[in-house]
């Protein structure tokens, strides 16, 4: 059977390829997370369950931290790790997510809010991190948590 | 029955029976209380509510009382001061530190103030009543406040005294000192509260809320505190707190039980290697338990157990805190002595084996040695590299408690480190058994070459060449020294400290200086962080987040219309003084007209013009300024309630966060430079912009000329984007960081440089920390010294302790008084050159002032303003005690510092004479120097201010620096001072306890002793003719003693000749009468010869009684049977002979105990020694140990031996090898062991050395 000139099996062969092509495309177009996002993601579930673990490996050699108690400083990479969980291990958080990320950038950031309860009343803080690329790997440069 | 003996025996085993018992019961009840609190909980919530409120209202009562008890105190000490003394003096003073205090006549004019910003008074300070109580709000501060009346020169005044309780704002800095009742109440009662000041009605949402209304004993309501109702949860965790404390306690208690037990245990092991590996186990074992459990960090809260001063991932966390860093170095310490201890006094057997095996032992212990400096390195390299403390830059000569933790932290590490590598040391010289000295050199040398070696091997080793040689230098001197030296001491541990020292500091200064060096790409790329994006998200937040900000809304609501303190709160505390450096706050009513504001360098001049009909969350615009030409980027937010605008909050900011371009950065406001660089002091970091073409700008006194920036563009373009330099400039050698600039930041390049530091920097490092260093061990020393006082009470005051306490008297104390007169001095000098630099900034203001007056016809504040330009000083201009002008409108108008003139300075200079004057000043917890000038300017009175919190004054030398040059030199000058008269002393007194020491064994009966020391002049002499008279009272004693044993042979043998002769001559008789009658046939033979025969037996039988009477005569005399020490007799006996022979007594126990003759004891021992010193032996070890039901001695020497034809005869009356000797020594010693049911015998011989085996019963003698 001929259909202007393409044949049953052609055309079916057609609409197989701009099928794939079709499927192909619109995974494509699914935004597919940067790396920045992936980091910020295993931040936001370490803040969220208090495990400094899940993003400790990030950390800058350097990484500036200021905290809602205490002179904010540039700390190695060993002291941001028992910093960030001893804060945590005082205002155990109940909630975390990022309501910003932004990336593309020299400096990609991102900022939420973290509910916590300390000593049995609730409180709340905003948090920001920002990263810095150090050898083609993001890492951890700074965290305010205010 | 219960038995109390059987109970005292094993009292331990019931104690630790109680504690475990004790730790299952509370395991037991703590569910119980739990549900017994929750079924209880609504009757306890209710009287907990009541109880709070009761502390509430009682806390107020009592500041009113406390505040009015000062009140009246103040009052009194005005009414008492002098007419000539103002009142400043009395409100400044120290006694008023942390109140505020006003003085207002009867007008209501402020005559005096302390502490008190504000530039318009609450009308409640006015309408209050007498001694009741009230609540000040200021913008920034609430204070609990009473007021009184004063009568003073025949006027009346109001005093108000207020207690600040409430700091509104809070600054991201380590001079802010934060005041909160609000705070202190929720970390007390551990519930969320609320002080809302006035007397209006607070209204109650939340179910869970409570209120209670604070009156004043006037009955005038001040407030209302709102809390949160406790939560059962709270209360719950509070009793599984208090539960799990006196659990712990008990485990500890059960802890120190087992120690005692294990004590007695460890008594019992005769292996005193075994005895060592087991505490080594212990101490780690509770170190790993403590950490575990949190101990003692969960007590002690606090900077100690802070990480944010230091904290290392090493060990799983188990230095996660200084304290915890503490408690592990103390605990390796404390394995590191027992290691010490154990190598110190290890056997010759320990070291015997074959060559091979010693050689490879060796070996090995080398690779330990160098691989304990590369532990040694990292551990202070994480000392430096994970601490936020600043080991060289503190700012104080003692230093806080946190960092004095980690001083001593440093010089523990240093001790662990020293005492190991000693006794590395020690243990190879002893495996190599080398004698000669320079065996030991070519040993020294070898070492210095495998150090070299190693390094080179390593891909980065720790320290450098200079730490690696000290460290082999002085650990091997020591090792040498105490190898050679005879006798121990406790006190070789301040030595040990002393070494320890040294070394930590200059490992700690090297690496502090790789730190600094390493800051520099950071603080590089901190410069050229492209911050646009991240600054106008924050700006665009914070703008949103303030609109929303309830007590803005009621402020709003209030009517209020000065918002410049309340913006200047706003900023302080939000994120943005720890992100951008430029900004502007501005509160703006409906009309967008300013209300308030608060600007941080920022330049912007023209108001943004918005566009009030867009109904959106906020707007934002990117403008120019035309002025300074600097981008701006503005956020405008909506405030509004119930839907009703109020008005806006605008928060304009440059965004491009270029640092070069700021005004100034004060680090009292903004914790900005230290986010910069915190390891280098910033105002010692030079930082320069080079554009395409020239220097664009630069940071620091710095100036680049051409060739400088020819320089360094090429040596980028040859060595790459990032590069370390070493140049000149000015003069000055600095190391300098050149790093490429993006292209689309600008391109070109940025340097940021750092003085090369000389030898006086290294030596101030230095001296500082080790005057610190210098304190802990003086007082380690003195804590050791008051331990073995006892020891040492003889010794306190003996020829050698009076010569050292007078060496150091003479040296020490003019070393101390002039250290104290030259601080004094340097001090005084410093205030002469603070005041000087500052007055003369004041007069070049004051000089520019009446000079562009006069000749110019600028507006006031415009002549102003150049002159702040031109002669680049922050001041401020007062008239008729006011502020007239500022350069720093910030400050002012956000209350950080008052409008009206300081009170001292209106006293002193403003109401009288006089001309100038020099003050004390805060901000906050910064404190600084402030001058003030009274000058005319255009026929008007005004006074200039300019202080050292915002205009540089650099002195030559700061109090701080004489303190750390004075102090540290002057200590390290101490130690050594020490140190040296210790050996001096030690030199000097030898001859004078040589022959103590031989004048006693003298004394002691031992002729044999000979003082050998060599020395020029009286000594020698003394010595000399001490010997000689030792020699001839040995001969005479001799010579007597032959003598008196000829007279008693004599004596005797005249006697039994005597008594002999006596029963003899009757029997001659006898005889001869017998023969006679024979002869003469006489018929009365028979009966003469029974007369005859019995006269003779009757002779024979006195003879035979002679004989038994002289065989008793010569028995040995009576033994003295007493509990004596044998360790401590031993101990006697080796003092005897410390000059002749290395005599060392090893015994594991603090005392053995046996029944037995002390006198003979100690002349046996004598006797076996001296045969050791005569067969030439240069080593002997006395070992006792206890055996089931023996003492044993095993004295071995290293002599030629005993013959092996003589082995059986030794013990053998009258037999000797010697010329001179009586041969009765070994022979009395075994009689009396064995008197004593014990033995004396030669365990082995050779020419090696002979070994003698003592066993004495421990019931011997009973």
């Amino acid at each position: 059977m001929r259909l202007s000139g393409i044949t049953y099996r052609n055309s079916v062969r057609l609409c197989l390829l701009a099928f794939f092509v079709f499927t192909l495309t619109i995974n494509g177009q699914s935004k597919k997370p940067s790396e920045e996002e992936k980091i910020f993601r295993q931040i936001e579930e370490g803040i969220g369950k208090s495990s400094v673990d899940k993003f400790s490996g990030y950390f800058l050699n350097k990484v500036f931290i200021s905290l809602a108690t205490g002179t904010p400083k540039n700390y190695s990479a060993n002291q941001a790790y028992y910093v960030i969980k001893n804060f945590l291990g005082i205002h155990n958080p109940t909630g975390f997510k990022f309501d910003f990320i932004s990336g593309g950038t020299a400096n990609p950031f991102a900022w939420g809010e973290l509910k916590y309860i300390k000593n049995g009343m609730k409180g709340k803080a905003k948090v920001f991190i920002t990263l810095i690329n150090e050898k083609n790997q993001w890492k951890i440069s700074q965290i305010t948590i205010n | 029955m219960f038995n109390i003996q059987r109970l005292l025996k094993r009292k331990y085993f019931f104690l630790g029976g109680i504690f475990v018992l004790a730790i299952i019961l509370l395991g037991i009840i703590e569910p119980v209380l739990l549900k017994r609190n929750e079924a209880e909980w609504g009757t306890t919530l209710e009287s907990r509510v009541k109880e709070l409120k009761w502390e509430i209202t009682s806390f107020y009562a009592g500041n009113e009382k406390d505040l009015n008890t000062k009140l009246s105190s103040l009052i009194s000490g005005i009414e008492a001061k002098k007419e000539s003394e103002g009142f400043s003096s009395i409100l400044n003073s120290d006694e008023w530190k942390g109140y505020s205090i006003l003085l207002l006549d009867s007008y209501g004019w402020t005559v005096a103030f302390s502490n008190f910003n504000e530039n318009i008074f609450p009308l409640n300070i006015y309408n209050s009543k007498p001694g009741a109580m009230f609540y000040v709000q200021t913008a920034l501060i609430d204070y609990l406040a009473v007021t009184g009346k004063l009568n003073y020169g025949g006027n009346s005044y109001t005093i108000v005294l207020g207690l600040p309780v409430e700091k509104k704002y809070s600054l991201n800095t380590s001079y802010f000192e934060p005041v909160s009742l609000t705070d202190d109440f929720t970390r007390k009662y551990q519930t969320k509260f609320e002080i809302h000041p006035g007397t209006e009605e607070v209204k109650i949402v939340d179910g869970r809320e409570q209120s209670v209304a604070v009156f004043n004993s006037a009955n005038e309501k001040i407030a209302t505190v709102v809390f949160e109702t406790p939560t059962l949860s709270v209360d719950q965790e509070k009793i599984r707190e208090v539960i799990s404390l006196l659990q712990l306690i008990f485990l500890l208690a059960l802890i120190i039980v087992l120690l005692i037990k294990l004590k007695d245990w460890l008594g019992k092991i005769s292996s005193r290697e075994v005895q060592s590996l087991i505490v080594i186990l212990l101490i780690a074992g509770f170190r790993v338990l403590f950490f575990i459990f949190e101990i003692p960090t969960r007590f002690i809260s606090g900077e100690l157990s802070d990480a944010t001063f230091f904290s290392s991932a090493f060990g799983f966390g188990i230095v996660r805190s200084p304290l915890d860093l503490f408690l592990t170095v103390l605990s390796i310490l404390c394995i590191t002595i027992i290691v010490y201890d154990l190598v110190r006094n290890a056997g010759d057997e320990f070291f015997a084996g074959n060559k091979t095996a010693r050689y490879t032992a060796g070996g090995v212990i080398i690779v330990f040695y160098f691989l304990l400096l590369r532990a040694f390195g990292a551990s202070i390299r994480s000392v430096v590299y994970d601490s936020t403390l600043k080991y060289f830059k503190d700012p104080f000569l003692i230093p806080d408690p946190t960092l004095f933790v980690m001083h001593i932290n440093v010089l523990l590490i240093g001790l662990s480190v020293v005492l190991l590598a000693v006794s590395s040391l020690l243990l190879f010289f002893r495996l190599g058994g080398g004698k000669k000295k320079y065996y030991f050199l070519f040993l020294f040398v070898v070492l210095q070459v495998l150090g070299f070696i190693y390094d080179i091997i390593q891909s980065d080793p720790q320290g450098s060449n200079f730490t690696r040689s000290f460290y082999i230098i002085f650990t091997y001197a020591l090792a040498y020294y105490i190898l050679t030296k005879k006798t121990k001491s406790v006190f070789e541990y301040s030595i040990f400290l002393v070494i320890a020292s040294f070394l930590s500091i200059i490992l700690l200064n090297h690496y502090n200086k790789r730190l600094e060096r390493t800051s520099l790409p950071a603080t590089a790329q901190e410069f050229l962080r492209g911050n646009e994006k991240l600054n106008e998200f924050i700006a665009i937040q914070t703008a949103v987040q303030f609109s929303r900000e309830n007590e803005l809304i009621e402020r709003f609501r209030s009517g209020e219309n000065n918002f410049d303190p309340y913006s200047f709160k706003l900023w302080s505390e939000s994120v943005l003084p720890r992100e951008i450096l430029s900004l502007h706050i501005s509160i703006l009513d409906t009309r967008l007209n300013e209300l308030g504001h608060y600007d941080y360098n920022f330049e912007n001049h023209n108001p943004i013009e918005w566009d009030t009909k867009k109904e959106q969350d906020y707007q934002v615009k990117n403008i120019e300024d035309p002025y300074s030409g600097n981008l701006v980027f503005a956020v405008l937010a909506p405030v509004k309630h119930d839907d009703v605008l109020l008005g806006y909050v605008e928060i304009a900011i440059h965004p491009l966060n270029n640092y070069f371009n700021r005004k100034q950065c004060y680090n009292i406001l903004s914790s900005y430079n230290q986010r910069l660089n915190s390891t280098v002091d910033f105002s010692q970091l030079i930082a320069f912009l080079i554009s395409d073409r020239d220097i664009a700008s630069s940071i620091g006194n710095i100036s680049l000329n051409q060739s400088d920036i020819e320089y360094f563009r090429g040596k980028l373009k040859s060595e790459g984007d990032e590069i370390y330099v070493s140049r000149k400039i000015e003069g000055k050698s600095y190391l300098i960081f050149l790093q490429k600039n993006k292209p689309e930041l600008g391109g070109g390049f940025i340097g940021v440089a750092l003085r090369t530091r000389d030898l006086t920097v290294d030596l101030f490092d230095f001296f500082k920390v080790f005057f610190i260093h210098s304190l802990l061990i003086l007082a380690f020393t003195i804590l050791l010294f008051i331990f073995r006082i006892k020891l040492l009470w003889k010794t306190l005051f003996n020829f050698r302790a009076r010569l050292l306490y007078s060496l150091i008297i003479i040296s020490i104390v003019p070393l101390f008084l002039s250290a104290l007169y030259f601080k004094s001095l340097v001090e005084e000098k410093n205030q002469d050159d603070v005041n000087y630099k500052l007055q003369r900034r004041a007069m070049q203001i004051e000089r520019y002032l009446q000079n562009y007056f006069s000749e110019s016809s600028l507006i006031q504040n415009e002549v102003f303003d150049k002159a702040h330009r031109d002669l680049g000083s922050e001041f401020t201009l007062y008239e008729n005690d006011w502020i007239l002008y500022t350069t720093l409108p910030g400050f002012y108008k956000s209350a950080l510092l008052p409008y009206a003139l300081n009170s001292f300075v209106k006293e002193n200079i403003s109401d009288k004479e006089g001309k100038q004057v020099l003050i004390d000043e805060n901000i906050d917890g910064y404190k600084f120097k402030s001058f003030y000038l009274k000058t005319n300017y255009g026929g008007k009175s005004i006074i200039i201010n300019v202080n050292s919190a915002f205009n540089e004054v650099n002195l030559s030398l700061s109090n701080l620096e004489v303190d750390i040059f004075l102090f540290g030199s002057y200590s390290f000058a101490a130690v050594m001072i020490i140190l040296f008269s210790s050996f001096l002393a030690g030199q000097i007194s030898k001859p004078i306890r040589e022959l103590t020491r031989a004048t006693t064994a003298v004394a002691a009966g031992d002729l044999d002793v000979k003082v050998d020391y060599r020395d020029k002049g009286e000594m020698n002499n003394l010595i000399e003719g001490f010997n000689e008279m030792v020699e001839k009272l040995k001969q005479s004693q001799l010579e007597l003693a032959e003598f008196e044993r000829e007279t008693a042979w004599k004596e005797m043998a005249r006697q039994v000749a005597h008594e002999i002769k006596n029963p003899l001559t009757p029997m001659k008789l006898s005889i001869q009468q017998l023969v006679a009658s024979y002869n003469d046939k006489s018929p009365k033979f028979n009966s003469i010869f029974e007369k005859v025969t019995s006269t003779i037996i009757g002779q024979i039988e006195t003879l035979s009684k002679i004989a038994s009477e002289f065989s008793a005569f010569a028995r040995m005399p009576k033994l003295k049977i007493e509990k004596v020490d044998v360790k401590k007799i031993c101990a006697e006996a080796v003092s005897l002979f410390d000059s002749d022979l290395h005599i060392k007594v090893a015994c594991g126990y603090e005392a053995v105990e046996v029944m037995a003759d002390s006198d003979h004891l100690k002349r046996s021992l004598i006797n076996l020694i001296r045969n050791s010193i005569q067969a030439g032996a240069r080593h002997m070890e006395i070992k006792i140990t206890i055996t089931g039901e023996n003492i044993e001695l095993r004295l071995a020497d290293d002599g030629s031996g005993i013959a092996k034809e003589n082995i059986e005869r030794i013990f053998d009356d009258n037999f000797t090898t010697r010329e001179k000797g009586m041969g009765l020594g070994l022979s009395m010693a075994k009689k009396y062991f064995e008197s004593i049911k014990g033995s004396i015998s030669v365990a082995r011989t050779s020419g090696k050395g002979t070994e003698f085996l003592i066993i004495i019963p421990k019931t011997a003698g009973m």
